[in-house]
């Protein structure tokens, strides 16, 4: 079986999907695109992460230049990112905070990276707390075989599927992935399941323009799809390309005003789909 | 004037004029002493007051629809020699200009104290009473401080008197339930002090009432000359009788309350669940065609009026209890005297005249169970988010369990409300003196170590030893309490509010002699969240990774981490603390905790009550921090001890107010049953809207099943807080929830301003 190791769990999010939930990070995913928020979800493999700003010069000039482990380091400036659990662990963590999401739509969010990477893996964990979870949701950006979704399906609440770049070769380009897949496993999930919401990552150049935003509408509404949700484009997760040594491109983007944002909603709207800004 | 102008001039007022202090209480009160030399004490309190109530200075304050205010000037303090002249005669000069809660003297008065009022009290208070039955070892516990002993100079407050009985029976009412009792039981000087008081408080209304009849009679606009009227019938018609409106039930209950500020001049006469026994008087109201809007407008008097009471204290007393928490808390919701869930109309209106008034008293709580509607539940969150920390909530699922083991009444369990900041009673029957003491855990651990170190081999040795000096302490603590409480029964009798508290008429007995039905002495267990997190670094530190020994451990801490400071952060860092969901602490300081509950519940008080543990600092934590030097936890000496009671050290929670819930919730809440403190801070989008509001009605669903007793919110950004402190003058009505109660920020010492910043905020 291929397991995940785990970058996060994070309990009490009450950003992404309904109620009270605990999120839960899953380390890898096929695509990297250059505005990813959580790039230690990229690589499969575990990683050291310098968070500079903690450091306290204890045995070096700063966190890049230290040599020691992150056992050694006082402050935690140096971590290490991506930690294996096993299904007994992980439901044992989920279940910590259950008392208190239990009511109306709170649950267990699996997020990443891909949680599809891992298909056995996550059919085992789902089995196990189903039973006395009230709301599974899984975000998945699409491009992974679909079987691997399909072992899910009996167990999951709800979808939140990444719309990203609607263009084939700008597409795998910039993200590295296949858009017919991913475009006929949204078809095929939406004929099994009645609860996808497609998220549209609004990034200043890659996915704003008219055509890109209209081409995703009419997908959705192809598709009997309600409801979309729009993440425009923040800065917030730059830091960590530093941290983790990865280049980061897009320091020159500048975040949407509010105008431009409500533009993009209007446009969504015009077609009868209802858009919710930020996720819930 | 537009009726929420008034308030908001009202407001103003309060808010803009500089705080002086009072003497004229002091002056009649120690008339009336000079002249009853060898009567009893009791007697002597209740003509003292009856003296003060003759002749103090009254007035009605323009724009004001109910009558009584405490001082003539907004806000003023009022000083009772009688309790201790020392603290007054060593702080007065400092007084404008101490970091917490100052006061103008004028200087006329400050010679009129130290001429008149000092001599006259050195030697005869209350304070000179007590010290000397402060045994060497209690005072050893007092000055190590370890333990703090309250009330040594002040009367003892922290109760909640039955006014329901009040709006019942009206005043002449409870004469006759006097006259029935004596002659049931023969006369006594309780019974005589009792009348006393009540004819005295007759008489000071009809003081106002001559009063209203000379503004009357002066008064040009026709509008307010209305408004005077109405004052002065209401009044005249409560003077005796029992009230037959809403208008009047509240003029007679803050009549009553400004003479029980006149009796003790203490902190925390709670009003308790006004939403219960109001509600008749709001249901005969509306049936009789008087609008909401009148309504509206006597409450948002009442909360006004109830934020002009602020109580004068010392220096260190201020630190303890910064920011004035008056203690006019009101417990909204509940459970019906049937179980069912207690919320009606008058509880939303409660908190719409708060939303329109914002200032920290009322100090608002719910009662939050199972059977409470939901959409309440909803509409106090609403409250909750304007972000002065208002209401704070109870949770009736492990607190009346907790009181049913204590022997109260699953009736009176029911009826619990909350004193001054957390502390249960139960309304009219419990004298609970819940305030009494304090005891300092950590400074427990410093001493022991500092003494013992080299003798300790084990951790688990050093587990006994810590469980040892508490039963040591503990048993010290409760000899220091109960010397207090024998003093106040000798010479802080409040024969008043007794005749509001069940058992006291039936017995003869004032509250301090034991007269009422629940007696209990509350004392405080504080800073075990920094105990267990010292222990468990001690424990893997020293003890499993041995990276160093003990003593040398304890060295590091008596020098204050002085060229320890990686050291100092790997114990911060690297070591499980409290508040993340991690059980081998968690489960330590639930251990620890208990301990001391099941140490205190084992004495008797001198009232034939027993010792109820409770874990809350008001604002303490600061004070008692500054008792302690360094601590294994990574905390250095002096730093602030955690907040509220059950709070994780601040900064020390990393994984989310969840983790800190469960974390909170391995204590054991059914014991602390003189309540207990938890602090929440949220960043305002956390809960934005209507589907944040739905959040957060889960957060405290979630809340209520893991059987926490308390929760209260700070809902303001770490942003606006800082500004404040930068432009207090932008800020003059800014209202943050400290601990249990909520007070202006501009009021706040900065470093208890800088513990609010500080508190973990989330998001
Ligand atoms: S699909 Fe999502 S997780 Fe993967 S790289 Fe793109 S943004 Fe990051
Ligand atoms: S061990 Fe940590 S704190 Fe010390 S120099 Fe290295 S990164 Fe900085």
């Amino acid at each position: 079986m291929n397991t995940p190791l785990i970058f996060n769990i994070q309990r009490f999010s009450i950003h992404d999907g309904g109620g009270i939930r605990t999120i839960v990070f899953f380390k890898g995913c096929p695509l990297h695109c250059p505005w990813c928020s959580n790039p230690e979800g990229i690589s499969t493999k575990p990683q050291l992460i310098r968070n500079n700003n903690r450091c306290i010069q204890c045995s070096a000039e700063d966190a890049y230049h230290c040599t020691n482990t992150p056992d050694n380091c006082p402050v935690n400036a140096l971590t290490c990112c991506g930690q294996e659990y096993t299904v007994d662990q992980l439901v044992k963590e989920i279940a910590s905070d259950q008392i208190i999401y239990d009511e109306d739509n709170g649950g267990v969010t699996f997020s990443g990276g891909e949680p599809f990477l891992f298909p056995e893996f996550l059919e085992q964990l789902l089995s196990r707390i189903r039973p006395w979870t009230n709301s599974i949701a899984v975000e998945t950006c699409g491009n992974v075989p679909f079987e691997n979704i399909e072992k899910a399906l009996p167990y999951v609440d709800l979808y939140l599927y990444d719309l990203k770049i609607m263009d084939e070769e700008k597409f795998r380009d910039v993200c590295g992935g296949n858009l017919s897949i991913v475009i006929s496993n949204l078809e095929n999930l939406v004929s099994l399941h009645k609860n996808v919401i497609p998220r549209i990552p609004l990034i200043p150049t890659f996915t704003d323009d008219v055509e890109n935003i209209d081409r995703i509408a009419q997908l959705s509404l192809k598709l009997g799809l309600k409801q979309v949700h729009l993440l425009p484009f923040h800065q917030m997760g730059s830091g960590k390309y530093e941290n983790m040594g990865m280049p980061y491109t897009l320091s020159e983007l500048r975040p949407f005003t509010d105008d431009q944002i409500s533009a993009v909603v209007s446009r969504l709207e015009s077609g009868g789909l209802q858009v919710i800004t930020g996720g819930f | 004037m537009t009726t929420l102008n008034r308030f908001q001039i009202l407001k103003q007022q309060l808010l803009s004029t500089r705080r002086e202090i009072s003497f004229e209480r002091a002056r009649y009160y120690t008339e009336s002493w000079k002249t009853t030399e060898g009567q009893p004490n009791i007697i002597r309190r209740a003509k003292a007051l009856q003296h003060v109530l003759a002749n103090i200075e009254i007035s009605i304050r323009a724009g004001e629809i109910l009558a009584g205010n405490r001082t003539v000037k907004p806000r003023s303090g009022i000083a009772s020699p009688e309790m201790s002249p020392y603290w007054i005669r060593d702080e007065i000069d400092s007084l404008y200009c101490r970091p917490q809660d100052s006061f103008y003297v004028l200087p006329e008065d400050k010679e009129f104290f130290l001429k008149e009022l000092y001599p006259y009290w050195a030697e005869r208070s209350l304070k000179d009473l007590i010290e000397p039955r402060l045994t060497p070892p209690v005072r050893e516990s007092i000055e190590t401080r370890i333990v703090s002993i309250n009330q040594t100079d002040k009367g003892q407050g922290h109760i909640i008197p039955d006014f329901e009985k009040l709006l019942n029976l009206g005043l002449d009412g409870i004469i006759s339930e006097i006259d029935v009792f004596e002659n049931r039981n023969g006369q006594n000087n309780f019974y005589q002090a009792a009348r006393i008081c009540l004819s005295a408080l007759q008489d000071h209304i009809g003081r106002y009432i001559h009063l209203l009849d000379n503004l009357i009679a002066q008064e040009a606009d026709p509008a307010r000359k209305q408004e005077l009227v109405r004052m002065k019938l209401a009044s005249q018609s409560i003077q005796h009788e029992r009230p037959n409106s809403f208008f009047e039930a509240a003029q007679l209950l803050w009549y009553f309350n400004i003479a029980l500020q006149m009796e003790s001049n203490a902190s925390s006469i709670s009003t308790g669940r006004f939403d219960q026994w109001m509600l008749p008087f709001f249901q005969k109201d509306v049936a009789a065609g008087v609008s909401i809007d009148e309504i509206k407008d006597t409450l948002r008097m009442l909360w006004i009026k109830m934020n002009d009471v602020v109580l004068l204290r010392s220096r260190e007393s201020a630190k303890y209890f910064a920011g004035f928490p008056t203690g006019y808390t009101i417990m909204l919701g509940g459970l019906t005297p049937d179980g069912f869930g207690a919320n009606n109309e008058l509880s939303w209106l409660i908190l719409d005249t708060y939303d329109d008034i914002r200032l920290p008293q009322p100090n608002l709580g719910v009662r939050m169970n199972e059977r409470l509607s939901r959409d309440f539940v909803a509409r106090a969150a609403e409250t909750i988010k304007l972000g002065t920390g208002v209401p704070h909530v109870f949770n009736d699922e492990v607190i009346m369990p907790g009181l049913l083991a204590r022997g109260i009444s699953l009736k009176d369990a029911r009826d619990y409300a909350i004193v001054g900041c957390v502390e249960i009673s139960v309304p009219g029957k419990m004298y609970g003196l819940h305030d009494i003491a304090m005891f300092n855990s950590p400074r427990l651990l410093e001493l022991a170590l500092q003494k013992h170190a080299s003798e300790i081999a084990s951790y688990d040795q050093l587990i006994t030893l810590v469980e040892k000096e508490i039963e040591d302490n503990v048993a010290l603590m409760v000899d220091g309490s109960n010397q207090v409480d024998t003093a106040h029964g000798q010479l802080a009798h409040i024969p008043l509010l007794s005749t509001l508290m069940h058992g006291c008429l039936e017995s003869g007995k004032d509250v301090v002699e034991g007269g009422t039905r629940y007696n209990f002495s509350g004392v405080q267990g504080i800073g075990f969240q920094n105990l267990a997190d010292s222990l468990e670094v001690i424990r893997l530190l020293v003890f499993e990774e041995k990276q160093l020994s003990l003593t040398e451990f304890v060295k590091i801490l008596k020098n204050n981490w002085q060229g320890s400071e990686k050291l100092r952060q790997q114990c911060i860092n690297k070591y499980p603390k409290y508040g993340n969901d991690i059980d081998s602490v968690d489960l330590l300081a639930a251990r620890l905790l208990s301990k001391y509950n099941e140490c205190c519940e084992t004495y008797k008080n001198v009232r034939g009550g027993i010792f109820s543990p409770g874990s809350y600092t008001v604002s303490a934590n600061i004070p008692l921090g500054e008792q302690v030097g360094a601590t294994a936890d990574g905390r250095m000496a002096q730093e602030q001890l955690a907040d509220g009671g059950l709070s994780p050290m601040v900064g020390r929670d990393t994984h989310g107010p969840t983790a800190v819930l469960k974390s909170v919730s391995k204590l054991d809440h059914y014991q602390t049953t003189n309540g207990s403190l938890l602090n929440i801070k949220f960043h305002p989008n956390a809960f934005k809207g209507d589907i944040g509001t739905r959040k957060f009605v889960d957060f405290l669903i979630g809340w209520m099943r893991l059987k926490i007793q308390h929760i209260q919110f700070n809902i303001i950004s770490r942003e606006t807080l800082i500004d404040a402190q930068k432009h207090p003058d932008k800020y003059r009505d800014l209202v943050v929830r400290v601990a249990g109660y909520s007070a202006l920020f501009v009021d706040l010492n900065v470093k208890t301003q800088n513990d609010i910043i500080a508190r973990t905020e989330h998001n």
